[in-house]
């Protein structure tokens, strides 16, 4: 977005803690959780924002921070070893987007807690925060074509566990 | 081009990420408009991905936190009113580097040139998108607070009428626009809200497109209050990574717009025409 440098802390906290939040809920479901992890983004961003040398990216570092701190709390490996699966045309009826339409936001993240990691946390930025692939790429840091492939991966793998529910 | 692998990359294109520049993605893309059971499958597709991301924007902050971040902030004597500057304007970052060994100095010198020569050889400079003008024109938090604002966006007035639409921003301290964009009238508004950012109001108006095709937000902003900002005085597209908007000024009514469509560039030049 905009030259954040000329943006202050305050402005800064009004414009990126909700969706900050809501990255942060989606990744622990826990709302104290979430707010700390939220809260103590910005606090790091008060000790180390002068670090960042591109303001324009002020958005991806607010992520990025929010996500290794959620690693580091968690004390989860970052490597990860995705399950090479492949991608089957999965059901894309009228009866799943009316199973999407009846979900309540806490079930849309219940859904994306069933899924493998590996395909949580892209598919977390590519509903949740609408950010380029690049970005995702560069919170999660790994490559676009992963971003893609796992997305591709994660949609079909999500959609697969609505259908079975509709199917019970 | 397989079926499988068709569907693979209609479930990962999306409009603005440049993805049309592969050969394999544009034929994708090609054969889906013309199968119309791969066209239906693509609209479902954008269906299920617009549902599941309003489903998810549902998550709300709790009451309160803002201020708790700002209160913690203050016990570690940061400045609320002041960011910490870049690094490129940071005082220390300017310290002068004191070389005493010039051999050094252009042996790293020739190894840097080297480095940025070969660098540029692999990597040419992009080009830059003609159709977005620069983001940054418009910014100073105008572009930001309405791109938080549509990322969470819940407006909690519901109207039946066009006229309630106009009631209830005013009598909420919200600019009223004089009209919506598009020539939509104002009875196609389903909900709107005024919220108030860093002392600033924003009006914001849901409608639908005149086709009732996709759903469009209006942010409405006091010009006023942000003096420097420049601003089109026609609707121009803004782009950064994924987002994308229309802002432009209206400066007898002191306003600034910007818009938003669920369904991106494409709609908002349709309904702009631009």
């Amino acid at each position: 977005m905009a030259d954040d440098s000329d943006i202050s802390f305050e402005t800064l906290v009004a414009t990126y803690y909700q969706p900050l939040y809501k990255f942060a809920y989606s990744l622990t479901k826990s709302p104290d959780d979430a707010g700390d992890l939220t809260q103590q983004t910005f606090l790091i961003w008060a000790e180390k924002g002068h670090t960042l040398r591109d303001p324009s990216k002020a958005k991806s570092w607010l992520f990025t921070s929010l996500y290794r701190e959620f690693l580091r709390v968690h004390r989860r490996s970052k490597t990860v070893t995705p399950v090479d699966q492949e991608i089957l045309e999965t059901r894309q009826d009228s009866s799943l987007i009316e199973a999407a339409r009846q979900l309540e936001g806490n079930e849309a993240i219940e859904a994306l807690h069933e899924l493998d990691e590996v395909y949580r946390e892209p598919l977390i930025l590519f509903y949740m925060e609408n950010l380029a692939y690049k970005e995702i790429a560069e919170i999660l840091d790994i490559p676009i074509g992963t971003v893609m492939s796992r997305l591709a991966r994660g949609k079909s793998q999500l959609k697969d566990k609505l259908s079975s529910k509709i199917l019970k | 081009m397989e079926r499988q692998r068709i569907v693979e990359i209609l479930e990962t294109y999306r409009p603005g990420e440049g993805l049309e520049s592969d050969p394999e993605v544009r034929q994708a893309l090609e054969l889906a408009a013309q199968d119309p059971e791969l066209s239906q499958l693509r609209r479902q597709i954008e269906e299920f991905d617009d549902i599941f991301a309003a489903k998810l924007q549902q998550v709300e902050a709790p009451s309160g936190l803002q201020e708790a971040i700002l209160a913690a902030a203050g016990q570690r004597n940061v400045n609320v009113s002041e960011a910490p500057s870049p690094a490129d304007h940071n005082p220390e970052s300017r310290k002068i580097i004191q070389w005493f060994y010039p051999a050094s100095f252009a042996a790293a010198a020739a190894i840097i040139i080297l480095l940025a020569l070969s660098f540029t050889y692999w990597n040419p400079p992009a080009r830059p998108d003609q159709s977005a003008p620069a983001l940054a024109g418009v910014g100073t938090g105008v572009l930001e607070t309405a791109e938080s604002l549509y990322a969470s966006l819940r407006p909690s007035y519901r109207p039946d009428r066009g006229e309630d639409v106009i009631a209830y921003l005013r009598s909420n301290g919200g600019a009223v626009p004089v009209s919506l964009p598009g020539g939509v009238a104002f009875d196609q508004s389903f909900a709107c809200d005024v919220v108030e950012v860093n002392g600033n109001k924003v009006s914001i108006i849901c409608f639908m497109a005149p086709d009732n095709s996709r759903t469009m937000h209006l942010f409405t902003f006091k010009r006023s209050a942000f003096p420097n900002c420049k601003v089109p005085a026609k609707p121009a597209i803004q782009k950064d990574g994924k987002s994308c908007c229309a802002a432009w000024e209206d400066p007898d009514q002191d306003q600034v717009h910007v818009l938003y469509s669920d369904k991106g560039e494409q709609n908002l030049r349709q309904i702009l025409d631009i």
